[in-house]
């Protein structure tokens, strides 16, 4: 047992970046609390949503519907989100030759792998959860058994849904390890399975009607979908110690069972997946010459590229993007049926007025949810001192790295927008606004991002999940660029509220961009350039 | 030339090195010596403008490494010991960046990839990836990925670890032939038999502090260079 808890230590000191800060900076004291204000903002910001959908629920006495909603989403969350962080997380790692070497068992290193992967969704899952406990308790004002039980819950209710993703990325890993481009096949394969289940998702037509019509079906629904999501509801209403411990021995026997079983394909799969394919007859290389700034960001490209958690990360949001817009053509009719069947009637002609807005909002949500730049400083890794070595200026690797994020955005986002204007009748002025949109609402995420990694670099990482979803500046830009999202929103509420016309209101949305990405690039080539030069590996 | 004048680095409230100073002459092979953790890779890391420092200066022909780093860095080429490459290139791709980095013309870098892949026998390796290589097939990438730009200046960290010895032997041919050509060598050691053989001038360097600075025969005298570090080291 001590053994083990000396692996966890020394795995964890290493492992969960976000709570590890640098603190070579001037505001050394700024950047220590900083990260802490942005969670208490977090809470509180999603316990107050969540507290205005309670306050609906609670009219009608159904407050409950708020822990079970919350349980599923956070159970939906971790699949989609565990899924293609364990092809990073399990294998692959750059600690494997050093446990690999000490007498451990196999499903020990597993375990721990498992474990650190289950801490941190634990931690993401509490980002959710806690706001819909405080919610709940604030209407039900339930007894202490509640929160007894609510602690015990969100300490298991995301061991399945990891265990899930888990094994799904086990079948995955042991599918693409025969394939000579394996990360490209990772790519493909991940991406196909989550784009699968997000399109069976949104077309179970009977899951959203029921849901739209009557809360206590949708209580059905989750019963029927995820049981510990309903008897963490029948716990603190009927509470029931019996069926608790079977709950918490169920859980612990799945992990059990689940390492055991895994750990004996375990390291077959991970010494395939390191397997590199080499060129196997001599072919004459290749002299090259690039300017300095494209040869960077052709590097840069090439490192995202073979990270298949970044690339999904990356791309995820852009690839709903373009489904979104083929959606907004396509199915713009069945659309307007389903509404009109709740009431709502809106014509084609009233649909088209609104486009530009539509379209305006998609770029913003594709745009501001892909923090692409956030995490790729720390991507530099060991490999940093090489690059600091080299005759090139901290602004022009910063910049570099900027344009190689917008090279995988804009593109993107263009053939969305082409999609949607080949198939609406906009103005010439709302083409124009929307393609400017297209370009600045990119740079307002990756300017911020690449300036908040210059303050939070995670340089030392045994994987590069530990970066790309779990790291410090990740979380920060993420929740930066959340906030911009809100204030387009409002912009765009009240524009319409104020009968401002359309292109007004894109051209508020740009214009603030515009202002956001002045205000980065002066940062960034003050505080951002400095920070860089002081990064050390 | 490189000047160190009065260099010191603090990691926090430790004091890594402290007060260095010595010079560094054109067509000098030079040696920096010391135990583990005494500063070595410290001292080299703020040469080559990865690492500030506290204070002093490091003057490289001319050029403070404070005042215009990237055309210090022009001047130079480093060779980490640690050779944490880009692994998800292949070795060509890594070296064409280096010298795009360089702004290294088409005939230099033909003529200077094909010489010292050449040299260190990895013109066959070239179009495989590096993460595919030994530590010592990375070394032989990073040095020649150091040399294509024909550096004035090469800085190295422990350039023979996890070498071959016939790598070894063909760095201190190369190293002999750059020499002749003025430029500058200056490299960390742990293995004093080749520091003594090839090195016209030594530093030595212990708990951050230069102990000693001069001509091979100015510090060792009669005795083996080895000798003179273990006295160094138990005073």
């Amino acid at each position: 047992m001590r053994k083990l808890f000396s692996l966890i230590k020394a795995t964890f000191s290493e492992g969960l970046s976000i709570v590890k800060i640098s603190t070579n900076r001037m505001s050394a004291k700024l950047k220590k609390v900083l990260p802490y204000i942005l969670f208490i903002l977090i809470i509180y910001s999603f316990t107050y949503y969540t507290s205005l959908l309670t306050k609906q629920f609670h009219k009608v006495g159904l407050e409950y519907i708020v822990i079970l909603l919350f349980a599923f989403l956070t159970f939906f969350l971790t699949i989609m989100e565990g899924i293609y962080k364990t092809s990073d997380l399990l294998f692959n790692c750059k600690d494997d030759d050093l446990l690999l070497a000490l007498p451990i068992k196999k499903s020990t290193i597993l375990f721990i792998r498992f474990f650190k992967f289950y801490v941190f969704e634990l931690m993401y899952n509490a980002m959710f959860m806690i706001p819909a406990i405080i919610s709940y308790a604030i209407y039900a004002k339930p007894s202490y058994l509640f929160y007894i039980i609510s602690v015990i819950m969100l300490v298991f209710l995301p061991v399945i849904p990891v265990l899930l993703s888990v094994v799904i990325g086990f079948i995955i890993k042991q599918f693409v390890t025969r394939f000579k481009y394996k990360n490209i096949a990772q790519i493909i394969f991940t991406s196909g399975l989550l784009l699968g289940i997000l399109y069976i998702s949104f077309n179970s037509q009977k899951f959203v009607e029921k849901m739209i019509a009557n809360a206590t079906t949708l209580f059905d629904l989750i019963k029927k979908i995820y049981y510990p999501a309903y008897l963490y509801y029948e716990l603190f209403t009927d509470f029931n110690l019996y069926k608790l411990l079977i709950y918490m021995g169920i859980n612990i026997i799945l992990v059990i069972i689940a390492m055991n079983v895994l750990s004996k394909v375990y390291y077959k799969i991970n010494s395939r997946s390191k397997e590199v394919s080499n060129v196997t007859h001599y072919s004459k290389y290749k002299i090259k010459t690039h300017k300095p700034l494209i040869s960077f960001m052709i590097k840069d490209l090439k490192r995202v590229t073979s990270s298949s958690v970044y690339i999904i990360n990356a791309c995820f949001g852009l690839v709903l993007f373009i489904a979104s817009a083929v959606l907004l053509t396509s199915r713009s009719k069945t659309f307007l049926n389903m509404l009109s069947t709740y009431g709502l009637k809106i014509s084609m002609d009233q649909i088209a007025k609104y486009i530009p807005i539509v379209l305006l909002a998609m770029i913003a949500f594709a745009a501001l949810t892909s923090s692409t730049t956030s995490s790729m400083i720390s991507l530099e890794g060991k490999s940093f001192s090489i690059l600091k070595s080299l005759p090139i200026s901290a602004k022009k690797v910063i910049y570099a790295k900027v344009g190689s994020a917008l090279l995988l955005m804009i593109p993107a986002i263009i053939i969305g927008d082409i999609i949607v204007y080949v198939n609406y009748d906009l103005k010439i002025i709302d083409i124009i606004l929307t393609i400017v949109a297209s370009i600045l609402l990119p740079l307002v995420s990756t300017l911020l991002g690449i300036f908040v990694n210059t303050l939070y670099p995670h340089m030392d990482f045994s994987n590069d999940t530990e970066v790309v979803k779990q790291s410090m500046s990740v979380m920060i830009a993420l929740f930066v660029n959340f906030g911009i999202l809100i204030i387009i929103g409002l912009l765009i509420y009240f524009g319409i509220k104020s009968e401002l016309g359309i292109s007004l209101i894109i051209l508020m949305v740009n214009g603030m961009a515009l202002l956001i990405n002045i205000i980065s690039i002066i940062l960034i080539n003050t505080i951002g350039v400095k920070n860089f030069n002081l990064i050390t590996i | 030339m490189i000047e160190i004048k009065n260099v010191t680095k603090k990691y926090g409230k430790k004091t890594a090195i402290s007060n260095i100073t010595f010079n560094i002459d054109n067509g000098e092979i030079f040696a920096f010596i010391g135990h583990n953790g005494a500063g070595k890779t410290t001292l080299i890391k703020a040469m080559v403008g990865i690492h500030d420092f506290n204070e002093g200066e490091i003057i490289i022909n001319g050029t403070s490494i404070k005042d215009d780093p990237v055309a210090c860095k022009r001047e130079l080429a480093y060779v980490p010991d640690n050779p944490e490459l880009y692994e998800n290139l292949k070795a060509i791709d890594y070296i064409n960046f280096v010298c795009d980095m360089y702004d290294v013309d088409y005939e230099t870098r033909a003529k200077n990839i094909k010489k010292y892949a050449d040299l260190f026998e990895i013109e066959d390796v070239l179009n495989n990836p590096i993460s595919s290589f030994s530590h010592g097939m990375k070394q032989k990438v990073a040095l020649t990925a150091a040399l294509v730009h024909d550096p004035k200046v090469l800085i190295m960290d422990e350039p023979f670890v996890g070498l071959d010895p016939k790598a070894v032997f063909k760095i201190k041919q190369m190293m002999a032939e750059m020499v002749k050509e003025g430029k500058i060598i200056f490299f960390s050691t742990h293995i004093l038999d080749v520091a003594e053989k090839l090195c016209s001038r030594v530093a030595i360097i212990k708990n951050g502090k230069l102990i000693k600075v001069g001509s091979m025969k100015e510090i060792k005298g009669d005795e083996s260079l080895e000798a003179v570090f273990m006295e160094m080291e138990e005073e």
